[in-house]
């Protein structure tokens, strides 16, 4: 027997021992809020990366996906989530306008090339804010670039260039198929999709994006909430960084 | 499309569930294919030859769990791949394709004894890797079933690599004993089962 036989061997286990393997390396997550963040930590890999990967301008053929790594629900443990992030970063406890820190998770995104070959795997902090029934999240990772493409505005604030974007978020199902109006709509950055939903839904989705320290700081969320006030909180996360 | 109607599909023999099978489980068996072999048009080719053998197979075979069922099928044809590399790299001249030619017509002792003893490496296996804790076994199958990098299933687990490295050698150290325990003549298993 050698390692040939333990290979073929293997090859006929049972289909649910195999299901479970790849299950888990889809990383289908139950809790619809968690998905929804693996989902969009999936978009923001595709704004910041698709730059430097697709040189070619051929954005619609690189796709992301994003699983949970770990879990907090303390602000205590930040230390723990800057070593495995490898940045510094500010988290604020809250925000003045009532966004209160609830949890926060380190995930890490995939980004695949058109033939599905992995090119790049990276770790990314999300931190969930609430207000009431509202939903901010802080998302941060390592700097590249600017993101840009349609859609994409400049402002100032605090002496710190902010890049804003607002657009309608679809989630949709993997065996969605995109229609021409989607398309139409992707192209001139008013849509993103991201597939792995339950069910189609859509969101009015708001992003400000800015660097600080070597980090790229996101600001966004899918409840509606105006570009302004977003503006606003990262001009706190601005000044205590000065 | 649901599983279930991709399998009415292919008994209905409707070309549709090949595109259909594509779709929602091709992505995952590419990339699979892909890690095993390194070649983008092998691992294209591999999924087209388990597409085509799922054709041939559906029905009379009706999988329980179809995304497994294709990955098994690719999985197949990348390991044959393989070894068709290996018997060229080793002289593929027409010697050697004129002796495998003859040797089926050969009524070979061994092979029902080799496959016999196949099947019971597999329930052993089967057994061995049931009685893992999930995280384990998980982290086994997504090694040497789907062929992922250590870099992947860290980066999967949150786990540095040689932490990822270090338990694959413990589950490796762990099948060696089980196998010998169960009467194989493990003259090897995996290749580096007792060095870390």
């Amino acid at each position: 027997m050698n390692a040939d036989s333990l290979m073929q061997a293997m090859n006929e286990l049972p289909e649910d021992l195999i299901a479970e393997a790849l299950e888990t390396e889809r990383q289908r997550v139950p809790v619809k809020r968690v998905l929804r963040t693996l989902l969009i930590a999936a978009v923001i890999a595709v704004f910041f990366s698709v730059t430097a990967y697709a040189a070619g301008g051929n954005l619609g053929s690189i796709t992301s996906s994003a699983r949970m790594g770990r879990h907090w629900s303390t602000l205590d443990v930040l230390p723990k989530a800057e070593r495995m992030l490898g940045l510094g970063m500010t988290v604020p406890e809250r925000f003045e306008s009532g966004f209160v820190f609830a949890d926060m998770d380190i995930t890490y995104s995939d980004l695949r090339d058109p033939d599905g070959a992995i090119v790049k795997t990276y770790p990314e902090f999300y931190a969930n804010y609430t207000r009431g029934d509202q939903t901010l999240i802080l998302n941060v990772q390592a700097w590249e670039r600017a993101p840009g493409g349609a859609g994409w505005l400049e402002r100032e604030q605090d002496g710190t260039t902010l890049y804003c974007h607002s657009f309608t978020y679809k989630v949709v199902p993997v065996d969605y198929r995109e229609t021409e109006e989607d398309t139409a709509r992707k192209e001139t950055g008013e849509l993103m999709i991201a597939w792995g939903g339950d069910e189609v839904e859509t969101f009015p989705m708001c992003f400000v994006v800015f660097e600080r320290g070597g980090a790229a700081y996101a600001l966004f969320s899918y409840d509606g909430l105006a570009m302004d006030e977003l503006c606003a909180m990262a001009g706190e996360i601005i000044r205590m960084n000065e | 499309m649901e599983d279930e109607q991709i399998i009415s599909l292919f008994w209905a023999r409707d070309e549709r569930a090949i595109e259909e099978l594509a779709h929602r489980h091709g992505g995952l068996c590419r990339a699979m294919a892909l890690r095993m072999l390194g070649s983008f048009q092998d691992a294209e080719e591999c999924l087209s030859d388990a597409l085509m053998a799922a054709w041939n197979s559906i029905p009379p075979r009706r999988p329980e769990k179809l995304s497994a069922y294709l990955a098994r099928l690719t999985r197949n044809q990348a390991l044959k791949r393989r070894r068709d590399s290996e018997r060229l790299k080793r002289g593929g001249g027409e010697l050697n394709l004129a002796y495998e030619e003859l040797d089926e017509c050969l009524p070979d002792p061994e092979s029902t004894e080799q496959c016999w003893e196949q099947r019971e490496l597999s329930a052993a296996l089967e057994r061995f890797l049931r009685g893992l804790p999930a995280a384990e076994r998980r982290l086994f199958l997504r090694r040497y079933w789907g062929c992922e990098s250590l870099r992947e299933l860290a980066a999967a687990n949150g786990w540095s690599e040689s932490k990822v490295k270090s338990m694959l050698f413990r589950t490796r150290k762990k099948l060696r004993d089980y196998l010998i325990k169960e009467g194989f003549a493990c003259e090897c298993g995996f290749p580096d089962a007792g060095h870390e």
